[in-house]
């Protein structure tokens, strides 16, 4: 890396002192081409040839911003799609904000077009969003680290407002993709209502609106929302093979919170079969006929579904919290 | 302390004397026929307060026999005066009564009655003893945290007496080699921790003649600014005892910052400073508590000894000079200690004020004593000279009428003033039942209503209606 | 207490338990809800024993602190009080910004016991009020179940809710806060609400409303109420349960309600002017369009009337909710607060509100903290769910709603967990009365499924076996008796379970009052670690009386309500500006900030740092909030990536940035802190030996550092009174000013101030 931004900076002088008049116009027409580059699409591509005249070569009175990424999916880069997407409205946004100036542009490089500015930079890691400052060497704080600020149109905004000083309001394409489903789903139920007229019985099927009611508290119980707010991993994958529970109390993987759910239903139909085997709640139900001996099976079943599946989850719970003394039947 | 006879007689003596203070002023004269033999004065001023004993021996020069003599106290030092007392040749407390005397108005007088009078030409020893708070004057006034505390001693080089004085001695305690400067007036000697001056010949009758002494002192310079007492005495058989008390230091304040590193570093840092003290009570206090607004003081810590309860008490921060501390301590005695009866008739015998530390000064004594409910014609006898603030009444679980509550108040607090009050009231004993009666009485209704209630609620719900499923 | 003698021949399945005389049953009803309220009220009280009778964590000083001023300076006063001791310059109007339920209470009952010489202080009566109104909980909750379903349930639901953690969290002795009434003012209020439905009499649902008024003065949660009544409503009209007694109860709530619950000066006129309000005016047009319509049909029954009710009613519908979308779009009705919304919009409060976002309350839940708060309730509420929409009436709607509502809210947030936990015993009550009901049928024990309960609330294991062979004789029709022995014992282990879990629960995770902390030593001695009341105590007594003192806002109430002492900003979090402005001081250089702090004249600056005994919850820990909640308000000076590390790592020691190593916070933490572990000024917290040592301060002295160097204070020099621009000082005053107003809506009910 010294090395090369020691030439580059000999470099410049020399340009300084030989083309020391076509300079101006040299830089009048790069921003010339840049600007009608951006204006047919606003996230510039570049390749190699490209990158050396517009980004690192002076002179330059922008900041360029560029994005190195992978998109080919033969890379099977799944974030570089997220990164690309946020950067393209990152980059519209600015160019049809009024604050556009030809101070900023925006490009991208993608690793199969241009595999040896990946090396010339020294990068082996995609995506990557640098900032390259209209005059001095990128800095390390000029290549955005997506760990911390995440990779949100916003945080993207944010970070360039803080290299350079342009402020850009983000503006995203209205996303309607929520009120469509929605519509969707509304003209689906009121069609098979419609389609359903003459009997609509079903409605009053308390069975399934049970069901129904359960299952969503199941969801609920067993931390989905969590899971939607936090977006933890599926399952977690160590050398010593993959792991499905947190060790921790205060996460958890989206693998582990369906297995509660599954463990909290075992134990609720165990319940259930119980009470509907010992005669039901109205007290006359087939069960009363019957004789004893299924019965009796039904209820067993039932209560070694309940103690089972209970204790499982305790020692489940037991392991994620630490210090925690009870168990029942397992450990 | 003295033994309890001679302190009751004292008190009633006392007592007697207040009575009559109150309605006349006496004065006297200064009978030329005495004249002081010899007085060995020692000033003790290695504390925060400035202890006075003098050895005097009186010789009576003149015909008749002598009942009584008068001390004196110069008018600059009588106002930081708290105590004095007398007692004779062999330690029995003499009774000194405030007196005044034409011509010396600045300063202060009291007239000592002897046992037995001196007859002419014979001597008689008295030792007088007197205390004086706020008397030393830190100098420099503030001071860093590392900074020793130097204090200025003003007093009179010779002892202060209406009558001629033929030789004196003083000898100045200080408990320290590190003094600054001090009255140089020959013959003295400066031995290590102590001046003495004298022997002084021949003084004339109220001769001052100004002594300063400026020197270390790290004694804790605490003041107790407020004391507030509360005794509540129940007839159960238990007396609760709680001190609202309010703490300031009072030496050199501290100047600049407070550095929890110098002063965790070293424990010479902050010499000046006051981390814990220690507070005495009574051998059975029992379930003692120490708390603030806040909540416990959990810095505490509390050892029985066999004539007492000692308390090591760390306020929430060590105090340096200026800052304030306050705290409440409770605990309870049992009753049958303090509190005697024959029928209907008892008689509390408490200490006015107690201990808070050793050399302590109370600026204001609130003492309040909270007597059972229906007690009537109360009388009261203290040690010494109070202000008596109008009764009140105070009401707490299960009372009607509300107890009878005796409020007394003095200024200007030193140990010495740690004795008993009396208390004589009659309670008729009867009255003891009226708490338990009360509480049957209310349980009785309660369950009345109880009973009454599910007899109603059965007759109610025969008439409801009933609603759908 | 005299309602629980009557039967509800309402939804009486035919209980041969409650067959015999009523008197017996209601002995053992009384007998059974006292041991609960005791067990409830005994297994709150760890912190008190452990420790001593003192307010808990940083809400309840406040509360305590104004609850004290109303004792002494009288209700009237107490509504008029303008606390200038807070968010100085601005001060704060107590009065209008409390739910002043809470004082009421616990001032009333104050006042009560003087009245009877009954002199208690008024601290121990707050420090015991949640506990005394867990019992209380209990018994409206068996009131609710018993309306639901029956006593058995209710009793039940009343033990499991008198010692279930996740309300026992709010309610401990010594978390003196809002939460612990209001959980009894919701039941209650849900309770009489099912009565009044039920009875359709206008008494009842008067009373809904009373008990509504004071569950909105005792609490922000009443929206909760606010909207689910109406659901429910709207609920049963869509499944053509409309009835008069519906009409009735709704019609006479909604109104009374709404009057009363403007009566409180905070909630003012929200209920007719804000969207959270707007679902019960909806459904009450509504409801009354549907009655109109109702009685149109009763003119005429047969004939063409049913299509336009069908009709009527779906057009009025959709007129209601045109019109409520109009009003607030022309800014009648204001729009959902941000609060609110970010319950519906999850990743709302992250983006536009990072205070709400800091708190850690504000969390999503994982699986774990739900069986934390209720072991085996979470797998048997569906059970009662199950039984309640299958064989449904019109309060099991209700309850299903609640439940389903409620759940949705406790995934959403930890902090709700509070609503959900109510109706998950009320549902498991009835799961458990269900299944224990039957496998007792056969033999007639009125007591059977009474003892359970007081099975859970003390673990007797003997009294297990004792029960085990009870159900004797005709076992060869039915389940034969080792089946019922078996699922009866099996029963009793799981609830046995469930109460030792409440006990561990409480005892180790909800009761400690965090302001006296306490260390063990390897032999099991106990350390108290006193100093924050060391330094409140310093401060109250040490320095000027009107001193003003800057600190985080997570101290604000601790230094008014201990020091008693003017604070700048504190814990009711209404003005982003001013916390953002405190942010800021902390956030930069000594010079900077002293400029902010003359020109907000602070006296003294309060930090806490655990360094040097390794307490986790100190200032530098939190201070990346106060670094993003000060960029927030001030972008152009505080930027969050200056105070990391190139890679990005958040850290103290020589590696860490110049600005972090040179911002006030940083260095009032680490200012001549020399002791703590070997090497000298290791900080046992971040595990770091600080980068930035040995400096000297320019414009600050150290005034107190307590005992374990937690809490350090430092006394601004006078001498440099460097020359504000006041204008700028009145510029930012006027913003402070106008943001006040529109903060308003986003007053923090109560932020609790661990951070995530």
């Amino acid at each position: 890396m010294k090395t090369t931004i020691k030439l580059a900076g000999c470099y410049h002088h020399l340009t300084l002192l030989t083309f020391v008049l076509s300079t101006q116009s040299v830089l009048e027409e790069k921003v010339e081409q840049l600007t009608d580059m951006t204006a047919k699409q606003s996230i510039i591509h570049l390749n190699l040839n490209k990158f050396k005249e517009y980004v690192r070569s002076p002179p330059r009175d922008y900041s360029f911003v560029v994005m190195f990424t992978a998109m080919a999916p033969s890379r099977r880069c799944a974030i570089c799609q997220h990164v690309y997407e946020e950067y393209l409205i990152v980059a519209n946004s600015f160019r049809f904000s009024p604050a556009y100036n030809t101070k900023l542009f925006f490009g991208m490089v993608d690793f199969d077009e241009g595999s040896d500015i990946f090396q010339m930079l020294r990068l082996n890691t995609a995506p990557v969003i640098m900032h390259f400052p209209a005059k001095g060497k990128p800095k390390p704080a000029d290549s955005m680290d997506f760990e911390r600020a995440g990779i949100h149109a916003e945080a993207i905004i944010k970070w360039i407002q803080d290299r350079t000083d342009v402020q850009i309001r983000v503006f995203r394409p209205p996303n309607y993709s929520g009120v469509v489903a929605f519509a969707m789903l509304f003209i689906l139920v009121a069609g098979f209502l419609y389609l359903r007229r003459n009997n609509l019985e079903f409605l009053y099927n308390k069975q399934m609106w049970a069901v129904v009611a359960l299952l969503f508290c199941f969801a609920m119980v067993s931390g989905q929302m969590w899971n939607q707010i936090r977006g933890p991993p599926f399952f977690h994958r160590t050398k010593n093979g993959p792991v499905y529970i947190n060790g921790g109390s205060h996460g958890q993987f989206v693998l582990e919170s369906y297995i509660v759910a599954i463990l909290n239903g075992a134990v609720v139909i165990g319940m259930i079969m119980m009470i509907e085997a010992a005669g039901g709640v109205k007290g006359t139900e087939a069960q009363r006929a019957q004789d004893g001996k299924r019965r009796r099976l039904q209820t067993v079943v039932g209560l070694v579904l309940v103690c089972v599946f209970f204790s499982l989850l305790l020692s489940v719970f037991r392991a994620k919290t630490q210090g925690y003394p009870y168990s029942f039947l397992f450990k | 302390m003295m033994p309890a006879m001679a302190q009751l007689q004292f008190c009633v003596l006392f007592l007697v004397y207040v009575a009559t203070q109150c309605t006349s002023t006496n004065v006297d004269t200064v009978s030329s026929g005495i004249n002081i033999k010899n007085v060995d004065r020692t000033i003790d001023i290695s504390s925060q307060l400035v202890k006075i004993t003098s050895k005097v021996t009186l010789e009576n020069t003149g015909k008749s026999p002598v009942k009584n003599f008068l001390l004196a106290v110069e008018g600059t030092g009588k106002a930081k005066l708290a105590f004095i007392g007398t007692k004779d040749g062999n330690n029995k407390d003499l009774r000194n009564v405030e007196t005044d005397v034409k011509g010396n108005d600045d300063a202060k007088f009291w007239r000592v009655d002897l046992k037995e009078s001196i007859n002419a030409g014979s001597t008689a020893s008295v030792v007088v003893e007197t205390v004086y708070t706020k008397a030393l004057q830190p100098y420099p006034t503030s001071i860093t945290q590392q900074e020793e505390q130097l204090v200025k001693y003003l007093g009179n080089l010779y002892f202060y007496s209406p009558y001629p004085v033929s030789s004196q001695k003083t000898n100045v305690i200080l408990n320290t080699k590190a003094v600054e400067t001090f009255t140089k007036v020959k013959p003295f000697l400066q031995l290590d921790g102590s001046i003495s001056y004298g022997p002084y010949s021949n003084t004339a009758a109220f001769t001052e003649k100004e002594l300063v002494v400026h020197y270390k002192n790290n004694s804790p310079f605490l003041t107790v600014t407020r004391l507030e007492r509360l005794i509540e005495v129940s007839h159960w058989g238990n007396i609760a005892i709680e001190e609202t008390i309010e703490v300031e230091h009072t030496g050199a304040k501290l100047k600049g910052p407070f550095s929890r590193y110098d002063y965790q570093q070293d424990h010479h840092s902050g010499p000046a400073s006051v981390r814990s003290y220690k507070t005495l009570l009574p051998a059975s206090a029992s379930d003692v508590y120490y708390r603030d607004t806040n909540g416990n003081i959990s810095t505490s810590n509390m050892r029985v000894k066999k004539d007492s309860v000692e308390l090591d008490l760390r306020p929430r921060y060590p105090l340096f000079g200026g800052w304030r501390s306050h705290y409440t301590l409770g605990y309870n005695v049992p009753s049958y200690e303090y509190l005697y009866y024959s029928g209907n008739e008892y008689l509390l015998k408490m200490r006015a004020v107690d201990h808070v530390f050793d050399d302590m000064q109370i600026d204001e004594l609130i003492t309040k004593v909270i007597l059972p409910e229906g007690t009537t014609n109360i009388k009261a006898n203290f040690p010494f000279a109070v202000t008596r603030l109008p009764d009140s009444l105070h009401y707490t679980y299960l009372d009607t009428k509300g107890r009878p509550v005796i409020t007394f108040t003095k200024t200007n607090i030193v140990e010495n003033h740690i004795q008993d009050f009396q208390l004589r009231y009659s309670f008729p004993r009867i009255l003891m039942l009226q708490e338990p009666l009360l509480v049957v009485g209310f349980l009785y209704t309660l369950f009345l209503c109880v009973i009454i209630y599910v007899r109603l609620d059965f007759s109610i719900h025969k008439s409801e209606h009933p609603h759908k499923d | 207490m005299t309602t629980l003698a009557e039967p509800d021949l309402g939804n009486g399945r035919n209980k041969p338990i409650f067959n015999n005389t009523t008197g017996f049953s209601t002995l053992i009803t009384v007998t059974v809800l006292l041991l609960a309220w005791l067990a409830g009220f005994a297994s709150r009280l760890f912190a008190v024993i452990r420790f001593e009778s003192i307010i808990h964590e940083f809400d309840p000083w406040f509360n305590y602190r104004s609850t004290a001023y109303m004792v002494q300076h009288g209700f009237y006063n107490f509504l008029n009080w303008f606390d200038e001791r807070a968010w100085y310059p601005l001060g704060r109007i107590v009065g209008g910004t409390v739910y002043p339920g809470l004082m009421i209470t616990s001032g009333s009952i104050h006042w009560l016991l003087h009245a009877l010489n009954i002199p208690i202080h008024i601290r121990d009566i707050c420090v015991f009020l949640a506990p005394v109104f867990s019992g209380l909980t209990a018994i409206s909750t068996y009131l609710l179940t018993a309306e639901l379903w029956s006593r058995g349930a209710g009793l039940f639901a009343a033990c499991f809710i008198a010692i279930v953690p996740g309300y026992s969290s709010r309610s401990v002795a010594g978390s003196y806060d809002n939460e612990g009434i209001a959980i009894f003012a919701l039941q209650l209020t849900y309770f009489l609400w099912l009565r009044s439905l039920k009875t359709g009499s206008v008494f009842w649902s008067i009373c809904t409303a009373i008990s509504y008024f004071y569950m909105v003065s005792a609490w922000g949660g009443y929206v909760f109420i606010i909207n689910l009544i109406p659901l429910h409503v709207f609920a049963l009209l869509i499944m053509g349960r409309f009835s008069q007694r519906l009409f009735v109860s709704y019609s006479v709530f909604y109104i009374v309600g709404l009057l009363l619950s403007m009566q409180i000066p905070f909630v003012g006129f929200q209920p007719i002017r804000t969207s959270e309000h707007m679902a019960a005016s909806g459904v009450f047009a509504l409801l009354m369009a549907v009655g109109a319509l109702q009685y149109l049909h009763s003119l005429n029954p047969k004939g063409q009337w049913k299509k336009l009710l069908i009709v009527g009613g779906l057009m009025a519908a959709g007129l209601v909710f045109l019109m409520v979308v109009f009003l607030t779009y022309i800014g009648v009705i204001a729009p959902w607060s941000g609060r609110f919304y970010s319950l519906w919009d999850t990743a709302y409060a992250k983006i536009h509100i990072p205070i709400i976002a800091s708190v850690s309350e504000h969390q999503p839940t994982t699986w774990s903290s739900f069986f934390f708060d209720l072991h085996v309730l979470v797998c048997t509420f569906p059970v009662g769910l199950w039984y309640c929409v299958k064989n449904i009436n019109d309060e099991r709607v209700f309850v299903t709603l609640y439940a389903l509502s409620a759940v949705y809210f406790a995934g959403v947030m930890v902090r709700l967990m509070l609503t959900l936990t109510p109706v998950v015993c009320v549902l498991s009550g009835i799961a458990f009365s269900i299944l224990l009901d039957l496998l007792l049928r056969d033999d007639d024990l009125p007591t059977a499924p009474v003892e359970p309960n007081d099975k859970n609330l003390y673990d007797k294991a003997g009294k297990v076996k004792k029960r085990a062979p009870e159900p004797t004789s005709q076992a060869d029709f039915g389940l034969g008796m080792n089946v019922r022995s078996g699922a009866l014992i099996a029963f009793m282990i799981l609830l046995m379970l469930f109460s030792v879990h409440c006990t561990w629960a409480t005892s180790n995770a909800y009761s400690s009052p965090s302001i006296v902390l306490a260390s063990y030593g390897n032999d099991g001695s106990r350390k108290i670690l006193d100093d924050f009341r060391e330094a409140y105590g310093w401060l109250s007594q040490n320095t000027a009386e009107d001193a003003r003192i800057m600190s985080w806002w997570d101290y604000g109430y601790q230094i008014a309500g201990m020091g008693n002492r003017t604070t700048l900003v504190d814990n009711n979090t209404w003005n982003n500006s001013h916390i953002a402005l405190v942010g800021k001081a902390m956030a930069s250089n000594e010079t900077a900030a002293y400029d902010i702090m003359t020109m907000l004249d602070v006296d003294y600056v309060l930090v806490i740092f655990g360094g040097a005994i390794g307490y986790s919850g100190d200032d530098i820990n939190k201070f990346i909030w106060m670094v993003r909640i000060a960029e927030g308000e001030h972008p152009k000076d505080i930027h969050e990536a200056d105070y990391f590390t190139e890679k990005g790592e958040y850290r103290v020691d020589s590696e860490a940035s110049k600005t972090m190593l040179n911002c006030l916070m940083y260095k009032l933490s680490y200012y001549r802190y020399d002791s703590g572990g070997s090497p000298p000024g290791y900080d046992r917290t971040r595990g770091a030996l600080p980068g930035n040592r040995g400096f000297k301060l320019t414009y600050l002295e150290e005034a107190y550092t307590t005992e374990h160097w937690l809490v350090r204070i430092y006394r601004l020099f006078e001498m440099f009174i460097t020359s504000v621009p006041t204008d700028s000082v009145v510029y930012d005053f006027l913003t402070v000013l106008a943001k006040r107003i529109e903060n308003f809506m986003m007053i923090a009910a109560g932020c609790g101030s661990r951070l995530s």
